[in-house]
């Protein structure tokens, strides 16, 4: 793996810098004028980020203020928590902005990989082991898709990537509590360049990972029922389509191989994922 | 009535109706217990249609947070109709495949026929109709697929012959197998051929799933209401919205229906109850159907009560009669629904003298020892209640 020289901009004191972030053909425009923050995308969106905006989506600030930052997006506030604290809160609002601006999509909480024309996708809660899994797949010759957030074209069994910059938990090595897992601190992945996929991606399977301490990694195959209630449950726009969106989990439930992955050690997992090849 | 209870009888419908739309707009305007109507939604099992509403047609009138867990909280309930809809689909087809054809008598059928999507109403247990010839068959397929059945099998034969569900269940979903809409003794006969001559196929979840007709099922509806005392807000909400679906032919077929069934007054409950909860709306009905008020008016207003004004102790019977056994509520209410003397002494007869299910039904004296059970027990009760 190689570090990806993003496209960070050169601010002077107090300006105001831009970064354009790209999904789909179409760039969000970022301002702010805070450095750290100016980093942080450059850093979270590196791979995702384009010199200039051709098609707009939308435009996110986030500005100093006299008490603390302003932030101006699909919503405003005023915010006075430590910078640190604001990073997650940012990228929450710039993945809405996409959101917002593509509503034709089913944007599904589930990471992804591509390999030989074929996406598969890592669904399900936080704590589960999508970014783990999506970035050690890509170690072994997948193409990284997305570590977090999927969006599915609601016409065709079809994955568009959204190849944010993978942050995975780092696991202590011990026994841990499954309901421990979204606590862990977690590192960020810099994949290679050639390792992302930048077109959309037919669906070939659908995984539900769980980790489960102590249990060996084991694949076993998802009725269509308990299928749709997960995909249904991890649409994270469900508000946008709602019929639409459950025919659409229905569809892909029934159409597309769905597995459930009980697993303790990502390495293993990922090897038994690896020969689905 | 609670402003809060009135939010989820309107947000109940789907679509909410132009009337009841004006209504929310004013209780929304009002404090909201927030965490009364959730409970009321989940009790009454309308979590669909009511949070579905509040998030798509007020969503600007209520709070973020409500917003929000409104919208979780139909997400929820619809991915488990939709789960609970596709194995189902899937028993039916493996039914269907063994040569078993089903017809899936309530649930999803409802779902579609009433409320257009699948998803927009939750059910429990999967009622199936099979031919009375494809019983055992369907039996020992349930019980090949490692379901476990709830009856003795010694019972079965008068099970079957009572015309009471064959019910068992897996470690997921419980399933009653029928050959007719209702047991026996309740004297309630629909022909069995008609049911399937007039039954039809409708789309579901992408593959045909069998169904009764929009008259048989509305009429089926309101018989197992009753026969339920109606204790689920949900049942008198579905007959809402199946009546607003229905042409007036096809009202005119519900009632051709119930008069050849002699239970013109289950309908006329349903729809009375229909009225007292949704208020006036228009029908596909004439008045007729309605009924003498007089004759339904004690149940609708024991219904109502019970379900939306929380007086869950009223009962038809004194209590002391109530108590005698579990029974004589439901059977009390189920004979004052019915228009026919002749068939509501044949039905209390038929209570009383024949082996129940739980009874042993291979000794025949059982005719005989039943009613002096049941006396000696009510003699029993009423003793010790006094």
């Amino acid at each position: 793996m190689t570090t990806v020289q993003s496209a960070l901009p050169e601010p002077g004191p107090d300006s105001i810098s831009e970064l354009h972030i790209e999904f789909d053909g179409r760039q969000l425009t970022v301002r702010t004028d805070v450095q750290e923050m100016l980093e942080f995308i450059a850093d979270a969106y590196s791979a995702m980020l384009v010199p200039a905006e051709i098609v707009s989506c939308g435009r996110f600030e986030f500005l100093r203020s006299a008490n603390g930052y302003t932030a101006r997006g699909v919503s405003e506030g005023q915010y006075t928590a430590p910078l640190h604290y604001l990073f997650e809160f940012v990228k929450a609002e710039v993945l809405l902005q996409f959101v917002t601006s593509r509503q034709d999509l089913m944007w599904m909480h589930a990471g992804g990989v591509e390999l030989g024309g074929r996406a598969l996708l890592f669904a399900g809660p936080s704590g589960n082991g999508k970014s783990t899994l999506a970035t050690l797949l890509s170690e072994r010759g997948w193409r990284f898709l997305s570590d977090d957030i999927a969006p599915i074209r609601m016409d065709a069994d079809e994955v568009l990537p959204f190849p944010q910059t993978p942050r995975r938990r780092i696991h202590p090595g011990h026994h841990l509590a499954p309901a421990k897992m979204g606590e862990l601190e977690r590192e960020t992945i810099t994949l290679d360049r050639a390792l992302i996929q930048r077109a959309p991606t037919a669906i070939g399977g659908i995984v539900f990972p769980a980790f489960e301490d102590g249990r060996a990694a084991k694949l076993t195959r998802v009725a269509p029922g308990d299928a749709a209630f997960r995909l249904i449950r991890d649409c994270t726009n469900f508000a946008d389509h709602k019929s639409a969106a459950v025919s659409r989990s229905v569809e892909l439930a029934r159409t597309i191989p769905v597995y459930g992955l009980s697993y303790s050690n990502g390495r293993d997992a990922a090897n038994l994922l690896d020969s689905l090849r | 009535m609670l402003s809060e209870t009135d939010l989820v009888i309107a947000l109940s419908r789907m679509p909410v109706r132009s009337e009841a739309r004006k209504r929310v707009r004013q209780v929304l305007e009002q404090s909201i217990d927030w965490d009364a109507v959730k409970r009321l939604a989940t009790r009454w099992q309308v979590e669909p249609t009511v949070f579905g509403n509040l998030g798509s047609e007020f969503a600007t009138a209520i709070p973020t947070e409500v917003r929000s867990e409104a919208a979780m909280l139909e997400q929820l309930s619809r991915a488990h109709a939709v789960s609970r809809t596709l194995l189902l689909m899937e028993l039916v087809d493996s039914l269907a495949g063994a040569g078993i054809p089903a017809i899936v008598l309530k649930g999803p059928a409802i779902a579609i026929i009433g409320y257009d999507d699948c998803s927009r109403r939750t059910f429990g247990d999967a009622d199936l109709l099979l031919r009375r010839d494809d019983l055992i068959r369907g039996r020992d397929f349930l019980l090949a697929r490692g379901y476990t059945a709830h009856f003795h099998p010694a019972r079965e034969r008068a099970m079957i012959a009572g015309q009471s569900a064959l019910e068992f269940s897996d470690s997921r979903s419980s399933v009653e197998l029928h050959w007719t809409l209702v047991s026996r003794h309740l004297r309630f006969n629909l022909r069995v051929e008609d049911l399937w001559s007039r039954s039809q196929l409708i789309q579901c979840v992408g593959s045909e799933m069998r169904v009764l007709s929009p008259e048989h099922l509305f009429l089926y509806l309101c018989a197992h209401g009753a026969k339920h005392e109606w204790s689920s807000f949900r049942w008198i909400c579905d007959i809402a919205q199946l009546a607003a679906r229905l042409t007036p032919s096809q009202a005119g077929k519900v009632m051709e229906l119930a008069a050849e069934a002699n239970a013109k007054r289950l309908l006329a409950l349903a729809l009375r109850l229909a009225q007292e909860v949704f208020g006036e709306e228009p029908s596909p009905f004439p008045s007729s159907a309605f009924g003498d008020r007089r004759d339904t008016a004690a149940l609708v207003s024991l219904v109502s009560g019970r379900l939306i004004h929380g007086k869950v102790d009223k009962g038809l019977l004194p209590p002391r009669i109530a108590g005698i056994h579990r029974y004589m509520e439901p059977l009390a209410f189920w004979l004052r629904s019915r228009e026919r003397i002749r068939d509501q002494i044949a039905c209390a007869a038929e209570f009383i003298f024949v082996p129940a299910a739980g009874d042993n039904s291979r000794n025949q004296l059982q005719r005989v020892f039943r009613p002096i059970r049941l006396a000696a027990n009510a003699v029993r009760r009423l003793a010790s209640a006094s």
